[in-house]
């Protein structure tokens, strides 16, 4: 599990070669990621979508263990700024990964360049629904009190969230299964690449504006506790 | 490694412990180990803890209660019905810095922080005989990085090396995970005197990691005192027309709180609040009443905890165990509250005033390298982010982040030849800038002069394991360490940390010099009392020559002793005790001859 690729291939410390391990071999002191080390690498995975959750935290408590600047309190000033740094993008990249859509937004990023920011987008088939669920929300906010006219409407949007949660998760199960197509794939598949990139954007921006509307759901229903 | 200590610096007390083997346990004073977190500034110069508590009412204009409500905070952000309660005076200083008004003098929240931390390192120096310097220092963990910045400065004033900022509610599950050794998903319920904390935490294999936190900074047990305070001078009010002077207004919030803990106890509670003119208002407290009058306040803990349960992505059956932490939790509605919120009995094994102090000596023992099983993953309470166009917020480091992390964001010119670019970094949820809090604005300067958008510089934000933000920059194409100005929004420059630490060593030598005199006083006016007897009892054992000289110099000192010369009194003494010496000494052969003569005689 210790090997990786850092940034020097010798050690900073004695100029011993480091062969990509964190520590170093010759004199026990820590080397830091490379630069721009993928968080992947940073966890010791190669880039397989598919992701153990049990799995991931393991590597990421051990490492914490050996990583964490509680540990170092007693070193030297350098060694303190590399488990900082090195926490630092352990602790990134474990969250990063942990969560699929994440994961995904991050493999965009990976695959396109650029922040990974992931725009907005309404599935198709659900314009008019939304459109209708717009008013019942604005209806519902304008009407004050507990008349039975408002809680029909409330009734409604708990339904309507409901079926939006469900949603959801089909969400997540196609993007699981994106995963699973992009780690079957032979070894640099470009065209094929780009194509699973793509979807994985349109599940992750369709995603992005049910979770929109699911917390404008809540919001309304929430104001009264 | 050097001694650690762990210290809880508390709203209404402080602590201070450490680690007896694999035990963690607080060092008691006199009176306990609460030291009441309050300053009192006499004639004599600051006292702290139960001494000053006890001028609270006495000396109210000049007695300090509740600091750490002000802490990394600027005079705007103190409500004025808090401010029409304090019996002190708040003014503001640079950058709208709170200002503590206690004289003449001029007080930082900071600085009125390092009395009470000196206090406590004093306290631990007594207990070990030795100097402490290296220090764990506990926060509430919805502190934002000005109040965690300001606890840090107060360390450094206090002359501790702060190697660590803690969060109180974390520090309560290191010190129960200890003792308890149990997996699973654990809330901790931190309702202290001042503040609000709620965290969730997931405990596996010694790793206490934190899910997600919440709370509010300016919700507890003062909170409640003075709604009751308020409900019961609106009573008075319909009786009396009163106006409460400071001193009143003091003696009223202590009659309350007192009325509140006994409350938690029994059913119900007599309340006297003696008034100006011999008169008082007296009248009788049910538990009822009292819940009542504070459930309000009560159910404004329901809310942060469940956002920090949907951040932890968690139903409160999902949770384990709760664990109640602070004073306020021993009030029987906010217990029944909890339970019903978690849908079971929280745990109150541990004293809730002790617990976050002994976390902190754990995590203590853990810096200097002690305990090494058990590792603690903290996370930063607020979203970190940057103004962008419009007054816009971009974030760059999500809440309930694991500490440390860091984000890296570039930035480049407008204008052609522009040799330095400004980011204001903020924290807070919201949208827009301007609703959020305002951490301090970075001005990247010496950018070397190039067309606009040319050059790139990056910058790192990188909160550190304290939940403090450090940045640093360079510029890309050169890989050269840009260099940065800060000016901190609230708070205190680097520099006027530094002053006020010289101004601390120079008040410390003024101290010191202070209790030098006294000393030196009253062991002189135990030397004048002892040879005023002497020259007594024992004219007819010396010449007349010396009893003259002795009588001389014991009038010298009898002058000197008021002066404010130390120096000139030592000498003084040092002269009437040597010319003493002969008279002391007949007198004291006088004394053993007649005890021997009296023995022999018992002996026949």
């Amino acid at each position: 599990m210790e090997r990786r690729a850092v940034s020097e291939q010798v050690c900073w410390g004695c100029g011993a070669g480091t062969t990509g391990r964190i520590f170093c071999e010759v004199c026990q002191r820590i080397q830091p990621f490379p630069e721009h080390a993928d968080y992947f690498s940073v966890l010791g995975l190669s880039r397989c979508m598919q992701i153990d959750p049990g799995d991931l935290e393991k590597r990421f408590h051990a490492l914490s263990r050996r990583f964490h600047p509680d540990f170092f309190q007693n070193k030297s000033e350098r060694e303190r700024e590399i488990s900082l740094s090195n926490s630092a993008a352990l602790n990134r990249a474990y969250r990063t990964l942990r969560d699929p859509a994440s994961r995904g937004a991050y493999l965009v990023s990976l695959v396109e360049g650029g922040s990974g920011q992931i725009p907005l987008k309404a599935p198709a088939d659900l314009f008019e629904e939304i459109l209708e669920l717009q008013e019942t929300l604005q209806e519902y906010r304008a009407l004050q009190g507990t008349r039975p006219e408002r809680e029909a409407l409330g009734e409604k949007l708990v339904s309507v969230r409901a079926d939006l949660q469900h949603r959801d998760q089909e969400f997540l199960q196609g993007l699981e299964k994106v995963f699973s197509q992009w780690d079957d794939l032979p070894e640099a598949h470009r065209e094929a690449e780009r194509g699973l990139v793509q979807t994985v954007k349109d599940l992750l921006s369709q995603r992005a504006y049910i979770g929109r509307v699911i917390h404008d759901i809540e919001q309304a229903l929430g104001r009264e506790g | 490694m050097a001694r650690i200590v762990g210290i809880d610096l508390g709203t209404t007390n402080s602590l201070i412990a450490y680690m007896e083997g694999s035990t963690p346990r607080v060092i008691s004073g006199a009176a306990g180990g609460l030291v009441p977190s309050v300053v009192s500034f006499g004639p004599e110069g600051p006292v702290v803890g139960a001494e000053a508590k006890s001028h609270l009412i006495t000396r109210a204009d000049r007695t300090i209660y509740s600091i750490k409500r002000f802490m990394g905070k600027a005079l705007e952000d103190v409500a004025p019905e808090d401010r029409a309660f304090i019996p002190f005076r708040l003014l503001e200083g640079p950058r709208g810095v709170i200002q503590v008004q206690v004289g003449g003098k001029l007080y930082t929240p900071a600085e009125i922080s390092a009395f009470i931390l000196i206090e406590l390192k004093k306290r631990a120096e007594d207990y070990f005989k030795e100097e402490v310097s290296k220090a764990v220092i506990t926060v509430p963990a919805y502190f934002n990085d000005a109040q965690r910045q300001a606890t840090k400065d107060a360390g450094k004033m206090a002359g501790l090396d702060v190697l660590r900022i803690l969060n109180e509610p974390t520090a309560a599950s290191l010190a129960y995970g200890l003792q308890r050794k149990k997996e699973g998903i654990v809330a901790v319920y931190d309702f202290g005197g001042g503040t609000f904390d709620i965290s969730i935490l997931k405990i596996k294999e010694g790793i206490f990691e934190v899910l997600s936190t919440n709370g509010d900074t300016h919700l507890g047990g003062d909170d409640i005192d003075q709604r009751i305070s308020t409900l019961l001078l609106g009573e008075m009010a319909q009786k009396h027309p009163i106006e409460l002077r400071p001193e009143e207004r003091q003696r009223l919030r202590l009659c309350v709180e007192q009325a509140k803990c006994e409350l938690s106890s029994v059913d119900r509670a007599a309340f006297t609040l003696p008034l100006e003119g011999g008169g008082s208002f007296s009248r009788e407290i049910t538990r009822s009443e009292l819940e009542g009058m504070i459930r309000e306040i009560v159910d404004r803990t329901v809310g942060p905890c469940k956002e920090a349960l949907a951040d932890a992505g968690l139903s409160p059956r999902q949770v384990d165990e709760v664990v109640l932490v602070g004073g306020s939790t021993r009030i029987p509605l906010v217990r029944r509250r909890v339970e019903e919120l978690f849908g079971k009995e929280p745990h109150s094994e541990m004293n809730p005033d002790e617990v976050v102090a002994l976390g902190a000596a754990v995590q203590a023992d853990i810096l200097a390298g002690g305990i090494s099983d058990m590792l603690l993953l903290d996370v930063t309470p607020l979203s970190l982010g940057i103004e962008t166009m419009g007054g816009v917020v971009s974030k760059l480091i999500h809440r309930n982040s694991t500490i440390p992390t860091s984000a890296k964001e570039q930035f480049t010119t407008g204008v052609e030849g522009q040799s330095s670019v400004m980011i204001h970094v903020v924290q807070g949820e919201r949208e827009l800038a301007k609703d959020c809090r305002s951490l301090a604005r970075f001005h990247l300067t010496g950018i070397d002069p190039m067309p606009a958008g040319i050059p790139k510089i990056e910058v790192n934000f990188l909160i550190d394991a304290n939940g403090i933000l450090n940045v640093s920059a360079r510029e890309l194409r050169t890989g050269k360490v840009q260099s940065i100005e800060v000016k901190p929004s609230y708070g205190l420059t680097d520099s006027e940390v530094e002053k006020m630490l010289e101004d601390s060593f120079k008040n410390a030598r003024a101290d010191m010099e202070q209790r030098l005199l006294i000393e030196a006083r009253t062991e002189a006016q135990s030397v004048i009392s002892h040879a005023e007897k002497i020259v007594i009892e024992g004219a007819h054992l010396v010449t007349q020559e010396e009893l003259s000289e002795i009588k001389e110099n014991l009038g010298e000192l009898k002058v000197r002793v008021d002066t404010e010369d130390r120096h000139a009194i030592r000498e003084a003494l040092e002269r009437l005790d040597r010319s003493a010496i002969g008279l002391s000494t007949a007198l004291m052969n006088q004394a053993v001859e007649s005890s021997l003569k009296r023995k022999k005689v018992s002996d026949l």
